[in-house]
């Protein structure tokens, strides 16, 4: 038994140099490139202009009507020469759609969808005179994949920005993610960063202040959503090897989703999407870039709840192992590139199995220390680890300090660093838990929706 | 044992590196707020003598505070200098010449890394000296598209004569920048008319000739006789992309010569993007003529030619009403009485012509129609 403890403290060890090496390499990257991010938008000096491409901007919706009004008024203040807003209603139960019909006045409308993508019957299709930009689409329930699909059909603009319902958009954030396919007519996909609003002062659906949420639980996922987003993507968006642009705030070339076939009905309808798109055009040698706008905001309500928040990370990681294994040719195949033998090795063996191997370690220290073997390396191994995670969190927050600085208040910043302090023992032991729950019956629920219990922004904050 | 040795070193070191990092958050976030605040107060201190002396320097007189050129308040003296100018719009370019800061962000842009250029660019564009035309030429060329872009939209702004407009527009043409953005450069830079149809003759490539022509259509010296609308018949039936930017020079000349430019243009069956985009200008065109063409492209074989051009008809107001209902009526034509039916349901130009004319029968009455 001693040997077996031993022997895995020391797999353990090695599996953890090797990561931390790897994230180590990605924090370098990353403050590269954000450094750039951040000369170029301090200095921003070019204006859109009616020759700017056109976006159509994409809001599944599926039981969100408290926040539904609020997202579409953010939408509707964007700084963006020429957008249409599509609400797609998936069939939601409460009164999303009635709400907006009464506060947007909108009007049925009898309209012929085209069908580039298959999706569920649509019931009916509204617009507002008031608001020409505004068009929401209503079908039957189908999941969020079939909603974006049916959105996707509806669009009339080159290019498509998919995004949550609950969620609130800076004013330039659109203009931003666009900004690298201004650049680059290449770009398929260009992901944005997603904070966490709750805590924020909002009014209007607009962020008037950054500031860390009240709820311990949201505000580790301000750590953990700073970490994902600027060490992580960052790093990964320079080698060409992203895998996930976020439903929550995504832009997309159309002509490229649309012949790759869409959003396919799948619970990670977003990584497999990027996958598909990697996949595609890495086999049909086409020259693409997927990108990362790191100054493009979208900010977004945190579960609040323990309930609400292992419901939606056991999601995410059903959502991840079943897009990984649909397209598990590509791992460490040479023929995919950077994406084959670097971008996938990592996230199957990091992102997927890492909560069973950090779970069993877990297990392993508990089961030494009852049976009274629980040796001082054993320890060690495991202090080693935590260091390494909260190295990783406080680069995180001092990325965060050095460029984009959105929590202004000192004491947001101490409470940020307090939290990165206790994360490594009171949040991520629960969240290796939940991801390592998501293996049992991970095709489970394939279209289901999120069940995030929503409060309006106002009420949020 | 060397496992053992290695875990306690990588502890150490890791205790090291994180009492770092976090020290550096804390202190970072206070000095940062501290000399944000240090900076703007003596940049505002300085900003009415430093105004006084670059109004001197810009009428030819000597600077009278030697503090301009103290070594340690340079920086803020910059500062405040780039104040004045944000707030008074105006052209001092004569000072920041005269004290040696031109110079020296060329400098800065000849020996530094992409980081620090992009503020210098930015810096060029409040400046607007003519010292600075070479080296912002020379980064139109740059790997780095948004350095490149920067560059274009800062020379862009500035006063050029005829001949670096035009080495300006064909560094802007030959370069990686992205097509919407190069139009609205050429737009930005507004060069004499001469010197745009002077590179659109001479310029073999297909792309670069349709941004040109973009540029042609919204200059403001764009002239309207036959002679110049004659120049532009052969680019009516070459590639798709330049027939579209040359529909569009035309039908903004408007009048009866462009019409029938127009007009026989779609006599020699272009390809349907071209026959969308008459579709779509013919409204610039009075007359019946225009209106005729409109419902017979209304019946086109493409589904976004019988759009716009419904569309387009539907803007027209009651006499445009009039034929969509006739064609949603009458048209033997399935598609098209289809489509001409949604622009009655959903178009909402149809929706104000309904209004305005309920308005005009009921005066006194609120119109509620459709709602």
């Amino acid at each position: 038994m001693k040997t077996l403890l031993l022997g895995y403290s020391i797999f353990i060890l090695i599996y953890f140099f090797l990561v931390n090496t790897f994230y180590l390499a990605m924090i370098i990257s990353s403050y590269r490139h954000l450094f750039f991010f951040v000369q170029s938008v301090r200095n921003d000096v070019y204006v859109a202009t009616e020759y700017t491409t056109p976006i159509s901007v994409l809001v599944p919706a599926y039981n969100e009507q408290e926040t539904i009004i609020d997202t579409v008024l953010s939408l509707l203040k964007l700084n963006y020469p020429q957008f249409e807003i599509i609400v797609v209603n998936d069939g939601s139960r409460d009164e999303t759609l009635s709400r907006l019909i009464r506060y947007f006045k909108l009007r049925r409308v009898d309209m012929e969808l085209r069908q580039d993508l298959p999706c569920e019957k649509i019931r009916g299709y509204y617009s507002s005179f008031e608001w020409p930009e505004l068009v929401v689409v209503d079908k039957d329930n189908g999941g969020k994949s079939d909603a974006l699909n049916a959105g996707i059909n509806a669009s009339r603009y080159p290019l498509f920005c998919s995004l949550d319902a609950d969620s609130i958009l800076e004013k330039h954030a659109l203009l931003r993610l666009v900004s690298p396919y201004l650049q680059n007519p290449d770009t398929v996909a260009v992901g944005g960063i997603v904070r966490i609003a709750n805590g924020c002062t909002i009014k209007d659906g607009e962020i008037l202040q950054g500031c860390a949420p009240s709820s311990q639980l949201a505000s580790f996922q301000v750590i953990e959503y700073l970490r994902a987003f600027l060490t992580n993507r960052i790093g990964w968006e320079s080698i060409n090897g992203l895998l996930i642009i976020s439903g929550a705030f995504g832009l997309f070339k159309k002509s490229a989703v649309v012949e790759a076939g869409g959003y396919s009905r799948t619970i990670g309808e977003d990584m497999e999407l990027t996958l598909r798109l990697h996949r595609i055009m890495r086999e049909n040698k086409k020259k693409y870039r997927v990108y990362f706008a790191s100054d493009a905001v979208c900010w977004t309500q945190a579960p609040e709840d323990l309930k609400g928040l292992s419901g939606q990370r056991v999601r995410w990681h059903r959502g991840l192992i079943d897009s990984l294994l649909k397209h598990r040719v590509m791992l460490l195949n040479p023929r995919y590139g950077t994406v084959g033998m670097l971008s996938m090795p990592y996230y199957f063996f990091v992102e997927m199995l890492g909560p069973v191997i950090e779970g069993i370690g877990y297990l392993a220290l508990l089961l030494s220390w009852i049976i009274g073997l629980l040796s001082p390396f054993f320890i060690w191994v495991f202090a080693m680890a935590f260091l390494y995670g909260l190295f990783f969190s406080l680069s995180a927050l001092l990325l965060e300090e050095i460029s984009y600085r959105r929590y202004t208040r000192m004491r947001d910043t101490l409470k940020l660093i307090f939290l990165a302090l206790i994360e490594q023992v009171v949040y991520r032991p629960l969240t290796v838990f939940w991801r390592i729950k998501a293996f049992f019956n991970y095709r489970r629920g394939k279209t289901q929706w999120g069940t995030i219990e929503r409060k309006s922004f106002n009420e949020a904050t | 044992m060397i496992y053992e040795k290695f875990v306690l070193t990588n502890i150490y070191i890791l205790l090291l590196v994180n009492s770092l990092v976090l020290s550096s958050i804390v202190v970072y976030k206070l000095v940062y707020g501290w000399r944000k605040k240090r900076t703007a107060a003596r940049v505002q201190h300085l900003l009415p003598a430093v105004k006084e002396e670059m109004d001197r320097i810009v009428q030819g007189m000597e600077p009278d505070r030697g503090f301009l050129l103290s070594r340690w308040r340079r920086r803020y003296v910059y500062r405040a200098m780039l104040q004045v100018v944000k707030d008074s719009g105006q052209d001092y370019h004569l000072a920041f010449d005269h004290l040696g800061f031109t110079s020296s962000i060329i400098h800065t842009i000849a020996t530094r890394s992409d980081y620090t250029d992009l503020r210098a660019i930015w810096e060029l564009s409040l400046i607007k000296s003519p010292l600075a035309n070479n080296i912002l030429l020379a980064q139109i060329g740059a790997h780095n598209v948004e350095k490149a872009y920067r560059a274009a939209y800062v020379l862009a702004g500035m006063k050029l004569n005829d001949e670096e407009a035009g080495q300006l527009v064909e560094a802007v043409l030959t370069s990686s920048i992205n097509r919407e953005r190069q139009v609205e450069l050429l737009n930005r830079l507004k060069p004499a008319f001469s010197v745009l149809l002077h590179c659109l003759q001479v310029e073999n490539n297909e792309k670069a000739r349709a941004i040109l022509l973009l540029a042609i259509k919204d200059h403001p010296d764009l002239p309207g006789n036959l002679q110049f609308l004659e120049l532009m018949r052969p680019f009516l039936y070459a590639s798709i992309d330049v027939s579209i930017a040359a529909v569009e020079v035309v039908s903004t000349i408007a009048g009866d010569d462009a019409f029938e430019l127009v007009a026989s243009c779609l006599d020699s069956c272009p390809p349907w993007e071209v026959r969308a985009r008459i579709a779509r200008i013919l409204l610039r065109f009075p007359g019946q003529g225009a209106i005729e063409l409109l419902k017979t492209l209304s019946q086109d074989e493409s589904w976004w030619v019988r759009f716009n051009a419904l569309n387009s008809l539907g803007k027209l107001g009651q006499s445009g009403l009039d034929i969509i209902l006739d064609l949603a009526l009458n048209s033997k034509n399935g598609e098209t009485a289809s489509q001409a039916y949604q622009m009655l349901n959903a178009s909402a130009d149809v929706f104000n012509t309904l209004n305005n004319l309920e308005k005009e029968q009921n005066p006194s009455e609120n119109p509620t129609l459709g709602l």
